[in-house]
């Protein structure tokens, strides 16, 4: 009589094939499903901080001297930027002649305005980015006797906090520097 | 009769099996690879901006600077290859400088004897060419290179005597 069916042999090696392919495609799924999450924190982050670098550098180029010190935004009288929170915001006369301050708070860029008496807070950036970082200089251009046309350099050094891994957390690290359009003459 | 498979056979079948996981690795690690040059790219942008700002800064400075008619407009900005970076106040020679992560104040900028700073990947290269006597253009490239392969961004902007 012929014997069919399958030796334990065959049935192991196929059952440890089955596992080992199997698992390999489970590693390849959840490897994917990991990257991708961390593909998509990338970009909100770069849409996000794209986003802030524009606003910023746009309004602080477009920005004015205050001229008349203390009473409108400014303590100082004649300077194109100050300096607040102990250097971790920026403070200035906007092109519409509100104040206006950008600043880091617990991670996160925020905006400070003070339209015709009426102040208003905002975020700038996401509570899902951790911004480590958040640079103020001035190059010594921002006062009125000093013949220089008043800079300002922001950098900014932010990551995700939607990846859980630390190691695999995206980073960027993203720097520019303005150049006041108002010619910064003397008076 | 011999049945079951040839050890050529079995080979064969190891080999493409491997091959497939391989090719789907590899998809899976290119597929990484956009979002990091997404991220280099924002940051090149914005330093190549900082560039013409700062060559524009150099121009303006020279303006205030011309109180008494004795300052030209383009000072500092002849035609020819250059660097600088956000303090410099002026225009160097181009030597291909990589910009490091300075750690007080915290900027990317030129540290020529390095101590223990982070060096990053970017280079800036200003060129500057006269269009007539009282208009520049100004090109600034910045460059990388990430997973072996050589990436730039370019910026092109013209600046005036006209005040």
């Amino acid at each position: 009589m012929k014997k069919t069916g399958y030796t334990l042999i065959e049935i192991m090696v196929s059952v440890s094939v089955f596992f080992v392919v199997s698992a390999s495609l489970i590693t390849f799924f959840s490897n994917s499903l990991k990257s991708q999450r961390e593909i998509l924190a990338s970009q909100e982050m770069v849409d996000n901080i794209s986003y802030a670098m524009e606003y910023m550098s746009r309004s602080l180029r477009m920005a004015v001297k205050d001229d008349i010190g203390g009473t409108n935004c400014l303590s100082g009288s004649k300077v194109n930027y100050e300096l607040t929170r102990s250097g971790d915001g920026i403070k200035f006369q906007n092109y519409e002649n509100n104040c206006q301050e950008f600043f880091l708070e617990d991670g996160r860029i925020k905006e400070w305005k003070s339209v015709s008496g009426v102040i208003s807070e905002d975020y700038l950036t996401s509570e899902n980015i951790e911004v480590d970082y958040f640079t103020i200089e001035s190059s010594g251009s921002w006062d009125q006797d000093d013949d220089l046309q008043a800079e300002v350099t922001i950098y900014l050094q932010a990551r995700t906090l939607l990846t859980a891994d630390l190691s695999m957390q995206p980073e960027i690290k993203i720097q520019t520097s303005v150049s006041q359009r108002n010619l910064d003459v003397r008076y | 009769m011999k049945s079951g498979f040839t050890l050529i056979e079995v080979v064969f079948a190891m080999f493409i099996l491997s091959m497939s996981a391989f090719g789907a690795f590899a998809l899976l690690e290119s597929s990484l690879a956009p979002a990091s040059l997404n991220r280099s790219s924002l940051t090149a942008y914005y330093l190549a901006q900082e560039g013409t700002e700062l060559v524009r800064n150099i121009r303006d400075n020279n303006w205030l600077e011309d109180r008494e008619g004795t300052v030209a407009w383009n000072e500092g900005l002849s035609v020819g290859i250059w660097e600088t970076d956000y303090d410099s106040g002026a225009l160097a020679a181009y030597t291909g400088r990589y910009f490091y992560i300075d750690d007080d104040p915290r900027v990317l900028s030129y540290i020529d004897s390095p101590a223990g700073e982070e060096i990053t990947k970017y280079r800036r290269k200003i060129t500057i060419n006269e269009v007539s006597s009282e208009v520049i253009q100004v090109s600034v490239v910045v460059y990388w290179t990430e997973r072996g392969t050589d990436h730039d961004v370019e910026i092109i902007s013209q600046l005036t005597d006209w005040r």
